[in-house]
């Protein structure tokens, strides 16, 4: 085959335009670190490096969600370990006033410590976390205790309790025209606020949630004078409404204990909220009679997304740290003890002097009546406290089993925080493996090219030098 | 008797035929780098003979040059062509796929899947604090971000459609001024050649022209002989793609129309072949009859095939499988029910049906000026350009197809891709639901949340602008939102508190189901065909990576093929210095031979003449 000048000069041509490609590509890589610009350069490593910079992005998204929900469930601890402090401090009082060695007056100052606590622990449900109210669920505007008095409200509440929650005490009755206390074995539920309406029946609901049967309530304004409110007949319940308490008779006692599966539901309406009492919208399925609205209590656990289909609650609601039963349950037992008011000396001179006893006779029946009602009194202060230690015991190992729950909930973001920064190391080291080009392979694929660059270029300018032209005469 | 100076002019045809290789000698070195050129060699030989008086054989009576050759091989001239109209189409192909490539930018922090990337995991940042409007604005920004990636990215492809566009017309222009210069040359040609010489080196020039032509478009050209009128005449013709294009000294031209169809009213109607496209892209005409070049044909390759798929390319993508309901022939309206899945986005204005009728094996395209569909999309009414009652829609066996395909996959299907992402995306985030109508499971649709006052507004979270605002929700359509349109939301973006993350009216101000139930969206697998978002959208770009480095890869091989004919041209028509010197040196030493024996000639007529006799 016939090779020209041209020939030769045009192949030189290429080859030095081939060799100097070479050099540029090297030469992009060594300056960019990057093996490729576009994905036409390398399809499978462009479309394997926008893969992995998104696992790097997503990776570090959840990071940051576990150090949130951390916070959040550290806060929730703290305030958790006061409520328990609170509620242990609650018992060693209610444990003193059981015992026998304390008069009326020192159990009634057990009782004035024993409503500090109860506000304090009013006060640690009103957590807050970035000004967000941490027990509250979703509604993390609202506090789960108010904090002012709210005169203007008005809300239709459901509110569940079970048949464990009935409790047996003693409370009394004095009878206004004889002066002669009367204590009576009751069974009673206590609702946790006093002055509620429109709480005509309960309701009992069996396991599965079907109704069970009714129990119709008969509204007492008070119990005060009213021999017939903690002395129900077989087949009556009363609800009294100064207190807040529902007394049940034989038979509704019957019904209850009969259905201990299953669960007892109170609708009821209450206006005029006064701050420090439960914020109905946090705590239970109500509807809001002034603006029209409905809260469901159900629903409020707020998860977040630690990773792909990872999803965790990371909040605690109020109902498990102060529940709504205990609450109703300190209070009412307050209010059972602060009651206990004795008969006044003058009033019981003025009594027995009108049914004609007089001189020692009418000391010594004043010291008679004053002696029996000390003794009642005691008994029910004795019953009072001893029944508020059993609940406050049941209470207590609730609130520690939420807050072991709380503890394996953060073990648990750890394990997955440990695991997404593993996971960030390793996807970044695969895509620098996929993208980032090797410094060392680089400069010596650069050297190279470099120097088949030259070795054309040298080769080129010596051959097409001379020809036949030159060594003609 | 010999005539008296017999030897001289014997030892004369020597110089003048050295002479004349000489020039050839010195033409070929001058021309040695010129383009195109073949080198041209003296056609030499022994002058006719006398025969002696005495009957004793003949004697030579000197050279005689006949004639100056060209060393051409006309296979590899064809070859070469051949192989120059496919590098030209995968030329222009890789050079436009690296444009739209760089248009795209996937792999920098701005591209497509970088931006869905931020948005989904600043969605993670919402829902730890969905009552903040900070994290809300922040998210809205991010998915505005988002928006605004994908209209760039479509309005930058529409820009360079109409650019190719515009490109289709200059390389037209190119060919027809190409073709024009040929004719010339044939006339030239044709004129030198009459005397019977041969025209050897504007036979180059037209050769080289060919040769330019042949990128540009594929082309056949031929020198034939036919008889004429007792004459054998020499024409020389280039035919595009079977069509003849050059014809001796006349050339046709190619010309550009835009595309647009007359409607019943007698206005002009844009015509579009992808529903994406932008109105008024040019179809290559032929000037002289208005016949429209079919660009599509499978043979047709060279620069401007590069550029019209490019332009027009749809990965098959048309509603396929139309079957006619009725027709009317007069008023053109045809009624067409369409295959279940045929796209919903058709062009309401003009577009083109194609009609495949198996009998003929042909197939015929119709213009139409108006489209539109039913209810449900199952049949849709157009009205068909000059209808007339030889149109054979309803004729049985044949079947239709709205829209026509281009397999390659080019502008319009990049744009198709980026329209499907965000409506898919939309009416994921929007309700919930796949395009199809099945629900995405977990996905709580934006429209059926509530926002942080509580009310549920039923609004979209992203929506398209028509004039400049939002779409009304009775205008609502899916299949009006293209990538150039698509934005979030404007009164949520102006007000980050009606942005729905609740799932519950009264559910409380941290409630942040709806947005947590985005993220399955994101994990979806059967979101797209091609799987999940994130998936669909590194598939586009490796898609366009893929196709760019096959042009590359073509492009390059094509290249090497090119250089290698060349060079075997080069073989047989380049001049090589060292053999020009080679003939220099025989041309030189013949006349310097031949003016030696003229010395001796003339030495031995003056002996004769002067100093023999009185």
């Amino acid at each position: 085959m016939r090779i020209t000048n041209q020939m030769t000069t045009s192949r030189m041509l290429i080859n030095i335009t081939r060799n100097m490609a070479a050099v540029d590509k090297f030469y992009q890589q060594l300056t960019t670190g990057k093996k490729i610009q576009f994905p036409s350069e390398g399809p499978i490593i462009a479309s394997r490096a926008l893969k992995f910079r998104a696992n790097v992005a997503e990776t570090e998204s959840f990071l940051s969600n576990v150090k949130q929900g951390t916070s959040w469930m550290e806060i929730t601890e703290k305030a958790m370990g006061n409520i328990t402090e609170a509620l242990t401090s609650i018992k060693e009082l209610c444990a003193q006033g059981a015992s026998d060695n304390f008069n009326i007056d020192n159990k009634q100052t057990f009782a004035e410590q024993i409503r500090g606590l109860l506000a304090q622990m009013e006060t640690e449900v009103n957590v807050t976390y970035t000004g967000r109210y941490v027990f509250s669920g979703y509604r993390t505007d609202k506090p789960p205790t108010l904090t002012a008095d709210q005169p203007g409200s008005d809300y239709s509440i459901t509110q569940y309790l079970s048949s464990g929650d009935v409790e047996k005490a003693r409370l009394w009755t004095r009878d206004e025209a004889t002066l002669e206390v009367s204590v009576s074995e009751t069974y009673r539920l206590k609702l946790p606020y006093t002055g509620v309406t429109d709480l005509t029946e309960l309701r009992l609901l069996d396991a599965a949630g079907n109704p069970a049967g009714v129990i119709p309530l008969e509204t007492l304004p008070t119990a005060k004078g009213d021999p017939r409110a903690y002395n129900p007949a077989g087949d009556k319940a009363y609800y009294i409404e100064d207190t807040g308490e529902i007394i049940l008779g034989e038979d509704a006692r019957n019904a209850v204990y009969a259905n201990a599966d299953g669960s007892i539901r109170l609708d009821y309406r209450k206006t005029g909220l006064k701050a420090g009492e439960l914020n109905p919208e946090i705590y239970f399925d109500c509807a809001d009679n002034v603006s029209g609205k409905t809260y469901r209590a159900a629903n409020q656990d707020i998860y977040y997304e630690f990773g792909v289909n990872t999803r965790v609650p990371i909040n605690t609601k109020a109902e498990t740290a102060l529940s709504a039963a205990a609450y109703g349950e300190l209070r009412s037992m307050l209010a059972v003890v602060d009651g206990v008011v004795p008969s006044t000396e003058a009033e019981l001179r003025e009594y027995f002097a009108a049914q004609g006893y007089v001189g020692d006779g009418l000391t010594e029946k004043i010291k008679e009546r004053q002696t029996a009602e000390r003794q009642q009194f005691s008994g029910v202060l004795h019953d009072a406290f001893s029944n508020m230690l059993g609940i406050v015991e049941k209470r207590s190992s609730q609130v520690s089993k939420e807050y072991t729950r709380l503890g394996s909930g953060m073990n648990r973001l750890s394990l997955i925080q440990n695991r997404l920064e593993q996971d960030a190391l390793s996807y970044e080291s695969l895509m620098s493996e996929n993208e980032d080009v090797d410094m060392l392979q680089a400069t010596m694929d650069l050297n190279a090219a470099n120097y088949v660059y030259q070795m054309a270029l040298k080769a080129g300018g010596s051959i097409s030098q001379t020809s036949l032209a030159d060594f003609i005469r | 008797m010999r005539s008296s100076f017999f030897e001289f002019n014997v030892a004369a045809s020597a110089l003048f035929t050295a002479r004349a290789g000489l020039d050839t000698v010195s033409h070929n070195v001058a021309n040695a780098s010129a383009a195109g050129y073949s080198r041209q060699y003296v056609k030499q030989r022994a002058a006719q003979p006398m025969p002696l008086n005495n009957g004793r054989g003949m004697i030579g009576t000197g050279s005689e040059v006949y004639g100056i050759g060209q060393w051409r091989d006309i296979y590899l001239d064809g070859k070469y062509r051949e192989k120059t109209s496919v590098l030209g189409e995968y030329s222009a192909k890789s050079t436009q796929l690296a444009l739209i490539e760089r248009v795209m930018g996937e792999m920098s922090d701005t591209g497509l899947s970088a931006a869905i990337t931020d948005f989904f995991n600043e969605l993670k940042n919402l829902e730890t604090s969905a009552n903040d409007s900070t994290f809300r604005a922040n998210a809205l920004e991010l998915g505005d971000s988002f928006a605004a990636a994908a209209r760039t990215s479509y309005e930058t492809l529409l820009k360079q459609q109409s650019d190719l566009n515009a490109e289709v017309k200059a390389v037209v222009t190119v060919i027809n001024d190409i073709g024009q210069r040929i004719a010339n040359l044939n006339d030239q040609i044709f004129r030198y050649e009459i005397r019977g010489d041969a025209a050897n080196d504007l036979r180059d020039e037209r050769a080289r022209l060919t040769d330019e032509l042949s990128r540009y478009v594929n082309i056949e050209a031929a020198e034939t002989e036919s008889s004429e009128g007792g004459t054998t005449v020499r024409r020389y013709t280039v035919s595009i793609n079977g069509h003849e294009f050059v014809r001796g000294s006349q050339a046709e031209t190619l010309g550009v129309a835009e595309r647009r169809a007359t409607d019943a009213n007698g206005d002009a109607v844009s015509v579009y072949r992808n529903p994406e496209d932008n109105p008024g892209l040019y179809d290559v005409v032929w000037a002289a009859t208005g016949e429209i070049m079919d660009v599509y044909h499978p043979n047709l390759t060279g620069e401007l095939r590069g550029l019209i798929d490019a332009r027009d390319g749809n990965n098959d993508d048309a509603i396929k499988g139309a079957a006619a309901v009725s027709y009317d022939d007069t008023t053109g309206e045809l009624v067409v029910s369409l295959p279940a899945g045929a796209r919903r986005d058709v062009n309401p204005a003009g577009g083109v049906i194609a009609v495949y009728d198996p009998s003929t094996g042909r197939v015929t395209e119709y213009e139409y000026t108006s489209f539109t569909y039913n209810a449900d999309g199952s049949t849709a009414t157009l009205t068909i350009a000059n209808p007339s009652p030889n149109d054979l829609f309803t004729r049985a066996g044949v079947s239709m197809s709205v829209g026509v395909t281009t397999d390659y996959k080019g502008v319009p299907y990049y744009l198709d891709q980026l329209n499907s992402l965000v409506r898919t995306f939309a009416t994921a985030v929007n309700y919930g639901q796949r395009l199809d109508g099945s629900a995405i499971p977990g996905v709580i649709g934006h429209a059926d949340g509530y926002d942080l006052t509580g009310r549920n507004t039923a609004s979209p979270l992203f929506t398209y602008l028509e004039n400049g605002a939002a779409v009304s929700a009775a205008n609502y359509d899916i299949y009006r939102m293209t990538a150039a349109n698509f934005a979030v939301n404007p009164e949520i973006k102006a007000n980050p508190a009606l942005l729905a993350a609740a799932s519950e009216a009264t559910g409380g101000v941290s409630d942040n189901r709806v947005v947590l139930s985005f993220a399955n969206i994101a994990s979806d697998g059967s979101l797209f065909r091609e799987g999940n978002i994130r998936d669909y959208i590194i598939g586009i770009s490796s898609t366009l990576g893929t196709d760019a480095k096959q042009a590359d890869n073509f492009a390059a091989s094509y290249g090497d093929i090119t250089s290698a004919i060349d060079n075997q041209r080069a073989a047989v028509s380049g001049v090589d210095i060292n053999e020009e010197m080679v003939s220099m040196i025989k041309y030189q030493q013949q006349y310097q031979a031949a003016a030696k024996l003229i010395n001796i000639i003339d030495g031995i007529y003056d002996l004769t003449i002067n100093q023999l006799g009185v």
